[in-house]
C-alpha cells in the first residue's frame, strides 16, 4: 500500500482504470435502465419495443416530408422525378416498411405495396406545413432489407440476450470503482521522498473558488453539448456525429468530478480544509482587522456596521412594500438587541468601575469575576486583578519584613538586657564601696548615667518598633482626655518643679471622652511631658488644654524651647532625632516617634508645630459618643 | 535569718544578688537552672526564691509551677521580657511578684523584704471589723493607721481619706472629680490635678515601684482604684 501511495505511475494507472470503470458502470447502468424501460426483463422483444415505433414514425415522417416536398412548389416534371426516386428508395428491396400515405379523408397518395404483407402495424398522423397526412403501414415479419429496422433489431436482440451480463458488469464496475475510489482517496496527496500530505498547486486553490470554477466549467460543458443529441434515437446511431462530442464532454465532466473528489480527499487529509477558502480568508481577515484594533477602532467599526444594517433595513422598507411585515419586526428586534448589548457593556463597565473603587480604597484582596466579562472588559478586569494581587503581595512582604524587624529588635534587646543587669548591679555595688578617689567616683557616675541611658534606649527601641508595626495589644475603651491630662500633670508635678516650669491647665472641667487605650495614651503623654521637662526653658510656663470641637477632641501642649529649633517638625518626629544636636541630654530620641505611632494606632493624629521657640504638640481624636 | 534561693543562669547576676542579699543578712543558695532549684528546695529550708525565666534545662515558668505543687514560699520572677502578657502569665502560674531586667538593686531588695514580711506574717493576724485590707495594705479605721506588709505607713489625713474611700470599694474606679467631691466635700472642682498629686504621693509611700504600682492603680483617662486583693 505504501509503495502504491508513493508511486505516481501506479496511481495514474489506477486513476485511468477508475475512469474506465466509472464509464463502464455508467454505460452499463444506462443500458440496463433502457432495456428495463423497453420491457426486456418481462419478455419484451424488438417487436413490442418503443424503438420499433420510433423508427417507424421517423420513416413515416421522412416519407411524408419527401412527398410533401415533391408535390408542393414543383412543376409536374420535377414532381414525377421526385416521386419516382421515392418509389425506388422505399421499394421493398430496400425497406422493411410497407405503407400507404393517405390524405385525411383516406385517399391514398403514395404507397409501396406490392403484395399483401403481415407484420407490426404502425399508424401515424403527420402535419407538414398546412397539409396533414396519415401513414398506415407494417413492419414486415421477415426483415429482409438491410435498413434501420434490420440493424436495430440485430443490436436490440443482442443487448437483450445479454441483459443479465450487462447488469452483472455494471454492478461489478460500480463495486470496483467505489473500491478503487477509496484506495485512490487514501493514497492521494502522497509524494515520493516527501513526508506527510503534499499539496499540488491545484490543491492550493481556495476550495470555494475551485468549486465555483468547476461548476462553471461543468455548466459550460453541458451547455456546449446543446447542439448535440444526448440520446441516440436508434441503437445504431452511436457512430453518428452527436455521440463523439457528447462522449468527450462526458469524459471531461467525469474527469472534473474525479479531480474534485481527489482534491477534497487530499485537503481533508491535510487538515483544516475549510481554512483554504476565500470565504474563510475574508472572515479571518475581518476578524484580525477587528481583534487587533484598539477599542476606539472597534467602536467606530461597530458603529458603522450598525448604521449600515439600519440603512439596509430602511432601504428595504421603502423599496419593497410587501416586505413591510418582515422588515419592521426585524428592525425592532435588531435595535432592541443592540440596546441590550449596550446595557450589558455598561453593566460590565460598572463592575470594572466598582473594582477600581475597591482598589483605590485599599481593598487589594478584591477580585473581579472575569468569567462574565467580554473582550476588552475581561482583559481590563484581569489587569485590575493583577494590580490587586501585586499590591497584596507587596503589602504582605512589607508587613512580613516589618514584623521580622520588630522580632529581631525585640530579641536583640532581650539579649542586651541580661548583661545590662550585671552592669547596673555592679555599678551600684561599686557606688557602695568606700571609695575616696574623686576621679573614680566621677567615672562611676558616668557609668551609672550611661547604663541608665542604655536601659532606657533598649526599652524604647522595642516600644518604637512595636508601635510602628502595630504589634501592640490594645484595649480600646472610653477614656476621658481631660481626666487623663489631669492625671498626667499630677504625675509630672515634681518634675515640672525640678525643671522650674509652671503647668497651666485649660478646660479640664468638662469630660472629653474618646475611644482609646488609656495605658498607651499615658505613654504618649509621658513621652511628650518628659520632652517638655527636658527641653523647656526654665522659668517659663507649659500650657496644656483640652478642646472639644467639630466631633473631635484636641489636646494641645505648648512650651518654650530651651534650644533654638532649627529642624523641621517632620524631622523631630523621626527616630533618633533630638532637639539638641549635641545629644548630651538623657533620652533615646525615640519619644516623639513612639508617641506618634501609638497615637495613630488608636486612630488619632499627632502633630507638631514650631513657631520660633514655641513648641506645640497637638493630639486629635474623634470624640466618643 | 532567712534563706533565699537565687536561680539564674547568668553567674554574674547571681554573684551580684548574693552580695546584696548577704549584706542585708540573708543566707543565699544558688542554682543555675530550674532543675537545680527544685533539688535545692527539696534539701534546704528556703524562705524565698528569686527565679529567672529564661534558663536552660528547665525554665523559670515551669519551675515555678512545679515548685507551687509543694511549697507556699514567695517567688519573685526576674524577667527580661517587659510585655504585660509575660507578667500576667508569671503571676497566674503562682509567682508572687516580678521584676524586669535590668532591675534596680534597691527595688529588688525592697520587694524581697516585702514578700518575706508578708510570708512570715501570714495567718498570724486577726482582722478586726474596722480593718480594711488589700494585698499587703491594711487600714485600721479605729486607729486611723495604715500598715504595708506590717510596717506602719504615715499618710496625711487627706491621703488617708482617699485610701479609705478606695479600699472601701476595691476594684471600683473613681475619677479625680469623684474623689475630690467625696474627700474634700466640695463640688467646685478646679484643682489643677490636686487629686493626681496626692495619689502620686500615696503611691510613693505604698508602692515599691511607684511607676508600676501593684495596689494603688491608675486607670488612665478614667480615674484610680485599689486592686481587689486576691492574694492573702
Amino acid at each position: 500500500m505504501n509503495k502504491f501511495k508513493y508511486s505516481m505511475a501506479a496511481k495514474a494507472a489506477a486513476f485511468t482504470l477508475f475512469v474506465i470503470l466509472l464509464i463502464t458502470a455508467f454505460g452499463g447502468t444506462l443500458c440496463t435502465f433502457y432495456l428495463y424501460s423497453e420491457g426486456c426483463f418481462a419478455g419484451g422483444t424488438f417487436r413490442s419495443s418503443r424503438l420499433i415505433n420510433t423508427i417507424a414514425e421517423d420513416y413515416a415522417y421522412d416519407i411524408g416530408n419527401a412527398y410533401d416536398w415533391a408535390v408542393t412548389g414543383n412543376d409536374q416534371e420535377n414532381e414525377d422525378m421526385y416521386l419516382q426516386s421515392m418509389r425506388n428508395n422505399y421499394s421493398q428491396e430496400y425497406s422493411n416498411f410497407v405503407f400507404e400515405l393517405k390524405e385525411e379523408d383516406g385517399k391514398v397518395l403514395f404507397s409501396n405495396y406490392t403484395e399483401q404483407a403481415g407484420g407490426t402495424y404502425v399508424s401515424a398522423h403527420l402535419y407538414i406545413g398546412q397539409n396533414s397526412y396519415l401513414v398506415d403501414g407494417f413492419v414486415k415479419d421477415q426483415l429482409t432489407a438491410k435498413d434501420e429496422f434490420y440493424i436495430n433489431n440485430q443490436i436490440f436482440t443482442a443487448l437483450s440476450s445479454q441483459r443479465n451480463a450487462i447488469i452483472a458488469i455494471s454492478a461489478v464496475s460500480w463495486l470496483l470503482s467505489v473500491m478503487l475510489a477509496l484506495v485512490l482517496m487514501s493514497s492521494f496527496g502522497y509524494k515520493k521522498g516527501k513526508d506527510g500530505i503534499v499539496l499540488s498547486i491545484y490543491d492550493r486553490i481556495p476550495l470555494d473558488l475551485l468549486a465555483a470554477v468547476t461548476l462553471l466549467v461543468s455548466g459550460l460543458l453541458i451547455l456546449s453539448s446543446g447542439p448535440f443529441e444526448w440520446y441516440p434515437r436508434y441503437l445504431n446511431d452511436t457512430i453518428g456525429m452527436s455521440v463523439v462530442p457528447v462522449l468527450i464532454l462526458s469524459i471531461l465532466l467525469i474527469l472534473l468530478i474525479c479531480a474534485s473528489i481527489r482534491t477534497f480527499a487530499v485537503r481533508v487529509k491535510y487538515g483544516k480544509w475549510w481554512q483554504n477558502t476565500v470565504v474563510y480568508k475574508i472572515f479571518a481577515l475581518l476578524a484580525r482587522l477587528f481583534t487587533n484594533r484598539s477599542i476606539i477602532w472597534k467602536t467606530v467599526i461597530l458603529f458603522f456596521a450598525y448604521i449600515f444594517i439600519n440603512a439596509v433595513m430602511v432601504v428595504l422598507l421603502f423599496s419593497t412594500g410587501g416586505l413591510f411585515v418582515l422588515v419592521v419586526p426585524a428592525g425592532l428586534l435588531f435595535n432592541t438587541g443592540v440596546l441590550a448589548a449596550l446595557c450589558l457593556l455598561v453593566i460590565q463597565m460598572r463592575s470594572l468601575q466598582k473594582a477600581g473603587e475597591k482598589l483605590s480604597d485599599g481593598d487589594y484582596e478584591f477580585q473581579i469575576d472575569t468569567r462574565n466579562l467580554l473582550w476588552d472588559f475581561r482583559t481590563h478586569g484581569e489587569n485590575l486583578n493583577h494590580i490587586g494581587q501585586g499590591m497584596t503581595k507587596a503589602v504582605e512582604e512589607r508587613m512580613k519584613s516589618e514584623r521580622f524587624k520588630t522580632e529581631l529588635i525585640t530579641n536583640v534587646s532581650h539579649d542586651i538586657k541580661t548583661p545590662l543587669t550585671s552592669i547596673v548591679n555592679y555599678v551600684d555595688l561599686l557606688k557602695k564601696e568606700d571609695i575616696k578617689d574623686e576621679k573614680v567616683l566621677e567615672y562611676i557616675g558616668v557609668l551609672d548615667r550611661q547604663s541608665a541611658r542604655l536601659k532606657k534606649l533598649t526599652e524604647d527601641l522595642v516600644d518604637a518598633s512595636k508601635a510602628a508595626t502595630g504589634a501592640v495589644a490594645m484595649d480600646l475603651v472610653r477614656v476621658d482626655l481631660a481626666e487623663l491630662l489631669l492625671q498626667s500633670v499630677g504625675e509630672y508635678t515634681e518634675r515640672f518643679a525640678e525643671s522650674n516650669i509652671e503647668a497651666v491647665l485649660g478646660n479640664t472641667e468638662t469630660e472629653a471622652p474618646v475611644l482609646a487605650d488609656g495605658r498607651l495614651l499615658w505613654r504618649v503623654f509621658d513621652n511628650v511631658l518628659s520632652n517638655v521637662c527636658k527641653y523647656s526653658q526654665p522659668s517659663t510656663r507649659v500650657y496644656l488644654a483640652v478642646e472639644k470641637k467639630d466631633g473631635n477632641v484636641t489636646v494641645t501642649i505648648k512650651n518654650i524651647s530651651k534650644f533654638p529649633l532649627n529642624i523641621t517638625t517632620d524631622e523631630l518626629m523621626e527616630r533618633f532625632v533630638r532637639g539638641d544636636a549635641s545629644r548630651t541630654t538623657e533620652g533615646s530620641g525615640l519619644g516623639l516617634s513612639i508617641a506618634k505611632s501609638l497615637t495613630e494606632l488608636q486612630q488619632g493624629s499627632f502633630s507638631l508645630s514650631v513657631d520660633g521657640d514655641l513648641f506645640k504638640v497637638m493630639l486629635r481624636f474623634p470624640a466618643y459618643s | 535569718m532567712h534563706n533565699i534561693l537565687i536561680c539564674d543562669d547568668e553567674k554574674d547576676i547571681v554573684s551580684a544578688l548574693k552580695i546584696y542579699l548577704t549584706s542585708e543578712g540573708y543566707r543565699t543558695f544558688e542554682a543555675n537552672n530550674g532543675k537545680e532549684a527544685l533539688l535545692i528546695l527539696d534539701t534546704a529550708d528556703i524562705h524565698l526564691v528569686l527565679m529567672d525565666i529564661m534558663m536552660p534545662e528547665l525554665d523559670g515558668i515551669t519551675a515555678t509551677s512545679r515548685l507551687r505543687e509543694k511549697y507556699n514560699i514567695p517567688v519573685i520572677l526576674l524577667t527580661a521580657k517587659s510585655e504585660d502578657t509575660d507578667k500576667i502569665l508569671g503571676l497566674n502560674i503562682g509567682a508572687d511578684d516580678y521584676i524586669t531586667k535590668p532591675f534596680n538593686p534597691v527595688e529588688l531588695m525592697a520587694r524581697v523584704k516585702a514578700q518575706l514580711r508578708r510570708y512570715t506574717r501570714l495567718g498570724g493576724m486577726a482582722a478586726s471589723h474596722s480593718t480594711l485590707s488589700t494585698g499587703g495594705i491594711e487600714l485600721d479605721d479605729s486607729a486611723k493607721s495604715v500598715t504595708l506588709d506590717g510596717e506602719p505607713v504615715s499618710l496625711t489625713p487627706t491621703e488617708y481619706e482617699i485610701l479609705k474611700l478606695l479600699m472601701e470599694n476595691p476594684g471600683k474606679v473613681f475619677s479625680s472629680a469623684q474623689i475630690y467631691s467625696r474627700v474634700w466635700n466640695d463640688n467646685a472642682y478646679k484643682t489643677e490635678g490636686t487629686v493626681a498629686v496626692h495619689i502620686r504621693h500615696m503611691r510613693e509611700k505604698l508602692e515599691i515601684n511607684p511607676a508600676d504600682p501593684r495596689y494603688l492603680k491608675v486607670v488612665w483617662g478614667q480615674g484610680y482604684k485599689i486592686e481587689r486583693g486576691n492574694k492573702s
